[in-house]
């Protein structure tokens, strides 16, 4: 059963719609949350915009993550030079 | 391959065949969770010097990566444990940008529009730097876990065990990270809020 305080927190904030955004990456949003952010985004053009540029970022992100990285030749022949001396 | 009980040079022998065979393998491991050239190479060797004192703890049914690359893991959580602890506290409490909302908490500006396709973007060398600079302006433990959790794709209430410290903190820092990080690169490449 919907609560006063639950009904109330239907109505979000642009800051806390933004935190909501960012957070329904990590958990599990409660469906009063849920609903809130629905409505929120629903009427406010300047928060769907952010949810764009999360999305916009989330991708530039992942794709340097996977660009390839080797290891310099000098760290090798450090590394290789300590387990030489350490064994 | 025979595991036979060898002497020192031989051990070294292996260690070093482990470097050449896998060292570029753990370091991309390593670089990917922290973007840290330097901190990538102590964790590789670290984890090879441990592997060295514990090559009994092989299991030969497993493969040599598989062994490794968990000695490693185990190293860098252990690494940004420390990182954790001995950075001061305040940073949570620190704003990761400048204010986008008023006191009512809405938006002070439109965010400007974001032209162009991430993948279009980073073809441009120019944008490169200015997202560099940007991540960089990150503090320092707030870079780690965003860097940690977007190489990561596991839970982060798995994320919160390992690294001891509270899921409300963790999500707390990411929106921070990713809100600095949006505000940044608005001001600095896709232009003016709202101006």
């Amino acid at each position: 059963m919907a609560r006063l305080r639950d009904i109330r927190n239907l109505n979000l904030t642009c800051r806390e719609a933004t935190r909501l955004m960012s957070e329904a990456r990590e958990r599990r949003l409660t469906r009063w949350e849920r609903a809130g952010l629905t409505i929120h985004l629903g009427l406010c053009r300047y928060c769907r915009r952010y949810r764009r540029q999360l999305a916009y970022l989330r991708d530039v992100v992942k794709k340097i993550v996977d660009e390839p990285a080797t290891m310099s030749e000098s760290a090798k022949a450090r590394i290789r030079q300590k387990l030489e001396e350490s064994s | 391959m025979s595991v036979v009980p060898t002497p020192n040079s031989a051990q070294a022998n292996s260690a070093t065949r482990w470097l050449v065979e896998h060292g570029d393998a753990l370091y991309a491991y390593a670089y990917r969770r922290t973007r840290r050239a330097d901190v990538a190479e102590d964790l590789v060797q670290e984890t090879l010097l441990a592997a060295l004192a514990s090559r009994e703890s092989f299991d030969a049914r497993s493969s040599e990566r598989t062994w490794l690359t968990g000695i490693l893991r185990h190293k860098l959580m252990d690494h940004l444990r420390r990182a954790w602890r001995q950075r001061p506290m305040s940073e949570i409490e620190e704003e990761g940008a400048e204010d986008m909302f008023d006191r009512g908490g809405h938006w002070k500006a439109m965010p400007p529009f974001w032209d162009k396709t991430p993948g279009a973007q980073l073809e441009n060398a120019e944008f490169r730097d200015v997202l560099h600079k940007c991540l960089e302006k990150l503090p320092p433990r707030t870079a780690q876990l965003f860097w940690l959790r977007e190489a990561e794709e596991m839970e982060t209430d798995a994320l919160c065990q390992e690294l001891e410290i509270s899921p409300t903190n963790l999500w707390t820092m990411l929106h921070r990270a990713r809100s600095a990080l949006r505000q940044c690169l608005s001001v600095h490449w896709f232009g003016k809020d709202g101006r």
